[in-house]
């Protein structure tokens, strides 16, 4: 099995890589005249050097704690992921009101155990106390949904 | 030079109504983030960061330095009564302060890391007052070289520092020289690595990216980890230390003062290694080492003056050199560079409003931190009581509303996420992700140094060696490279005589 050090040393030099690549179309330069991309080249360089001794390294010791692992609460951490991308995409649509009352009830509701008369409530409360702070408050524009809020 | 005059003016500014209030709110802030679980001062910072840039510099750093030594004094309230450090200097606090509670001490516990936080911190401000002018002046005859000398120096100690190994602390600051590098370049207006996305031309943001990676990262771990506590059940009693109970602490916070300045001056050296030296030291100066572990009040008393003293050190650095000396000072120097101040030595003199007045709400800062903490200890008890599941929603709103506040654009809150997620990846790889926000602070000033340095020296990286303070810098950062290879190297020597 390859170790998680591995894959990510490797993805690492994979950067590297596309780093230097990229450098290189901006005109490296000479070491008396540098253009835009000698020092991006040089970190890219970096990068691929550093990962792939890396990537050696834990092949040899089979580094077992850097194996990408979710821990004991880790389906908590991708349901949490979940709800803020879709919060991030309904934001603009939805509008800043009913997303922000959408994801406090998920997240009390999904995370924090919460019953829903809890989740509701503390979501309102919170919604409201965000709303009058950022739009009166420190006067931003909230995006507004269909409904106008 | 004469710092007095230049402290009285510092005063002037700070004694502003305007200032009195932010340094205020930030050392209540600082307390509060101190005291609870999970939210450190670099999460407060963080949360922060979007706001300041609509206030005046001077008032900004003035509350964000509130923050920072004003955590360094809620974090010991959460270790004696709740036995989880609120950050991560006081963890050897912990070990016999929620002894002392448990034997019904609490009070003199928390009276004594009070009141050596406040002797250790203003002993650290005096010093940063004194040391702090001639510093700059120093460095003032810094040239490019130097300066990339001296933020190779940075990066490594604060590798060093960080990481649990050294070769990933350098991926990851090469990583965020290379973010550093996205955008226009500085000298030809040249687009560099922007894909064609409009929003990249002027770089990575660095508040999504530090909001993803501080922010999102921290509340996913803490989501995983599923933090619970129980917050001690005992009186906390008078919070006045008897006497005897300051015949036993006066050493130690003398020598937590001394071992916290010195080590808090050092860039990388930090508040955390500070703490648990002195922690190491008065155990092995005691006459009763038995009792350490098992609620011996200079076991408190020590490190929370080191960290203190450590915490206000570590301005030294930031305001003369601007390089951090810490995880937190990191995200102060992103500040500074978000409000348009490049920390440099010219700091002292292009800016002594920020540098003075900054110094002088120190120590208004530290007195309002001693009249706050101790009457507000059963405040800081019911508010230990929240339970984290209800405050990572408030975290995680604040963070999202704190990023797309800056252009009004979606596209930044997608950054930020995708930072968390880089950032959540980093830590479960044992990556840190410390040096990659310094590099990608700094890589501006290093590319062009690095460049500056080239064409001056007509392409010679000789130049790098042969001036005197930039060849000792780089000996230093070729030091700390070399020490972790020690013993590998005894090894293979071990091999090669057998």
């Amino acid at each position: 099995m390859v170790p998680g050090g591995v894959a990510f040393a490797v993805v690492w030099s994979a950067i590297g890589l596309a780093v230097c690549a990229g450098a290189t179309t901006y005109g490296l330069g000479s070491l008396g005249q540098p253009q835009p991309g000698l020092f991006p080249f040089v970190v890219g360089a970096g990068i691929v050097l550093l990962a792939t001794s890396e990537a050696i390294a834990c092949w040899r010791a089979h580094a077992p704690s850097t194996r990408l692992r979710l821990g004991e609460h880790g389906s908590a951490v991708i349901v949490a992921l979940a709800i803020l991308c879709l919060y991030a995409l309904a934001f603009e649509r939805l509008g800043f009101a009913v997303c922000t009352l959408l994801l406090f009830v998920a997240l009390f509701r999904a995370l924090a155990g919460r019953g829903w008369r809890f989740s509701v409530a503390a979501g309102l409360l919170a919604t409201v106390v965000f709303y009058v702070a950022f739009e009166y408050g420190l006067k931003v524009n909230l995006p507004r949904g269909p409904w106008g809020f | 030079m004469d710092v007095l005059p230049y402290l009285l003016h510092g005063f002037e500014v700070a004694l502003r109504p305007d200032n009195l209030l932010y340094c205020f709110l930030g050392v209540l802030g600082g307390t509060l983030v101190g005291v609870l679980p999970g939210l450190g001062p670099q999460s407060a910072i963080v949360l922060l960061l979007p706001g300041i840039v609509y206030l005046d510099p001077v008032s900004a750093i003035i509350m964000l330095a509130g923050v920072y030594y004003g955590s360094m004094y809620g974090g010991s309230t959460t270790s004696i009564l709740v036995n989880i450090p609120g950050e991560a200097a006081s963890v050897v606090t912990c070990i016999d302060g929620h002894q002392m509670a448990l034997q019904g001490r609490a009070g003199p516990a928390l009276g004594i890391a009070a009141f050596g936080s406040f002797i250790a911190g203003t002993f650290g401000i005096a010093l940063l007052t004194v040391a702090g002018a001639p510093i700059a002046e120093f460095a003032l005859r810094f040239g490019p070289p130097e300066y990339f000398s001296l933020m190779c120096l940075a990066l490594i100690v604060l590798i060093h520092l960080t990481g649990t190994s050294l070769r990933r602390g350098l991926i990851s600051a090469c990583a965020g020289l290379f973010l550093g590098t996205i955008g226009m370049d500085l000298v030809t207006g040249q687009p560099r690595f922007t894909l064609s996305f409009t929003v990249l031309m002027d770089g990575v943001g660095l508040i999504p990216m530090i909001m993803g990676l501080y922010g999102v990262t921290e509340v996913l771990l803490n989501i995983e980890r599923g933090i619970q506590r129980t917050v001690v059940q005992h009186k906390i009693g008078s919070l006045l230390p008897s006497r005897q109970d300051w015949r036993e602490s006066a050493a130690p916070i003398a020598r937590g003062t001394l071992l916290g300045s010195v080590l808090g001056m050092l860039p990388g050296a930090g508040v955390v290694l500070a703490s648990f030296l002195s922690y190491a030291v008065e155990r092995k100066l005691s006459r009763h080492p038995e009792r350490f572990g098992k609620g011996a009040i200079a076991g408190v008393a020590g490190p929370e003056s080191a960290n203190n003293a450590a915490a206000q050190c570590g301005f030294i650095p930031l305001l003369t050199l601007g390089i951090p000396a810490n995880v937190a000072t990191t995200l102060l120097l992103a500040a500074l560079v978000l409000l348009g101040i490049q920390p440099s030595p010219m700091l002292v003199q292009s800016h002594p409003d920020l540098f003075w007045g900054t110094i002088a709400s120190m120590y208004v800062g530290n007195v309002m931190l001693l009249v706050l903490n101790l009457p507000l200890i059963g405040i800081w008890v019911q508010v230990l009581r929240v339970p984290y599941a209800l405050l990572f929603p408030v975290i995680l709103l604040f963070c999202m509303l704190g990023v797309y506040m800056i252009n009004r654009n979606v596209i930044e809150i997608w950054i930020m996420l995708g930072f968390g997620v880089i950032g959540y990846i980093m830590k479960k790889t044992a990556y840190e992700f410390a040096p990659l926000v310094l590099a990608m602070v700094i890589a501006p000033i290093f590319e062009n140094a690095f460049r500056q340095s080239l064409i001056l020296s007509l392409g010679s990286l000789s130049t790098f060696v042969t001036r005197p303070i930039s060849a000792t810098l780089l000996a230093c950062a070729a030091l700390l490279l070399l020490v972790p290879l020690v013993p590998q190297l005894r090894t293979v020597l071990g091999r090669l005589k057998e």
